[in-house]
């Protein structure tokens, strides 16, 4: 065999062997790499919705007057004093949970655009936020938002 | 133009082409074969909707008008049975729905498509079983508190 084809067995096997290589890579991607798989977790966020929406709706009695929930927010708001809300909002909520593997919940009341947080009521600081549910309450007379965000502590 | 008998390095050089286009022929067919597949792998997304056709059937089962809401609260009198099989139209299906309202220490259970609702012990492998619970409005001579708890099973067919 002359130089030339001594050179040639080199280049083939130098070929071949980026081909296997390639083939190795692939076969081992299409047997053992994950498929692209997504949840689509914004129901559980409308589950929340719901559970805001009846809870905002719901009745607590206050000075022998019965006042909703999205009342006593604004009451506290302008109070400051969301004693009543934190004991009704743990009345309410407390059944529900756990569900859905989390174990608990929280909700946040924020003001709107300002950002910033008027109160916060929940039992337990553990666990990674989940699923949010918001609902935006009008201020009377003020141009501004109540932000009531309900999430999961999982 | 006279012929030309092919000398031994003409015979050489053809043979390894033929023998080089044998092997290189089907190692490119296999590139591009496992290059489709790998690519197909990553361009086509599958959606896992387990886990939203349930939340759908639940949501719709404690806010649809056709069911026992008018979008706010529930309607004692309208938590039947009878209803909740019109308003989910599942028959027929391998679906079965339990709910239970709890208002006012009082507690109802319906179901949609009975057979299947007794069947927890099957919530294993392909079959698919959630649960979930909401917080509700009741109305029921004055509106009340409540908490009604959906149960759906969804047996696979093999």
């Amino acid at each position: 065999m002359n130089k030339k084809g001594i050179a040639e067995i080199g280049m083939y096997l130098y070929g071949f062997l980026i081909l296997f290589c390639y083939i190795l890579i692939l076969f081992l991607l299409s047997f053992f790499g994950t498929s692209f798989q997504e949840k689509l977790d914004a129901q559980s966020s409308l589950d929340n919705n719901i559970n805001l929406a009846s809870y905002l709706g719901s009745e607590a009695e206050y000075s022998e007057v019965n006042i909703s929930m999205m009342g006593l927010i604004l009451h506290g708001y302008y109070s400051g004093d969301y004693k009543l809300l934190d004991e009704k909002t743990k009345e309410i909520f407390n059944p529900l949970y756990p569900r859905r593997g989390c174990l608990t919940w929280k909700i946040e009341i924020n003001l709107k655009p300002d950002g910033e947080e008027l109160h916060v009521i929940q039992n337990s600081k553990l666990g990674k936020e989940k699923n949010p549910g918001v609902i935006l309450i009008k201020v009377p007379d003020e141009n501004k938002e109540i932000e009531v965000r309900m999430v999961d502590r999982c | 133009m006279g012929l030309r008998l092919m000398g031994d390095e003409d015979a050489f050089q053809q043979s390894k082409d033929t023998v080089s286009m044998i092997v290189v022929i089907p190692v490119i067919f296999i590139f591009i074969i496992l290059t489709i597949t790998l690519f197909s792998r990553f361009a086509v997304k599958s959606f896992d909707v387990r886990e939203v056709h349930h939340p759908l059937l639940m949501q719709r089962a404690v806010l649809s008008s056709d069911c026992f809401s008018d979008g706010n609260e529930i309607y004692a009198e309208k938590f039947t049975s009878e209803r909740f099989e019109n308003c989910l139209k599942i028959k027929g299906r391998n679906i079965g729905i339990k709910a239970t309202l709890e208002y006012d220490g009082k507690k109802k259970e319906i179901y949609d498509n009975i057979l299947m609702t007794n069947r927890d012990f099957l919530c294993h492998g392909k079959n698919i079983c959630s649960d979930e619970r909401y917080f509700v409005l009741v109305n029921d001579n004055g509106i009340k508190k409540g908490w009604i708890n959906i149960f759906v099973i969804e047996l696979k067919n093999e």
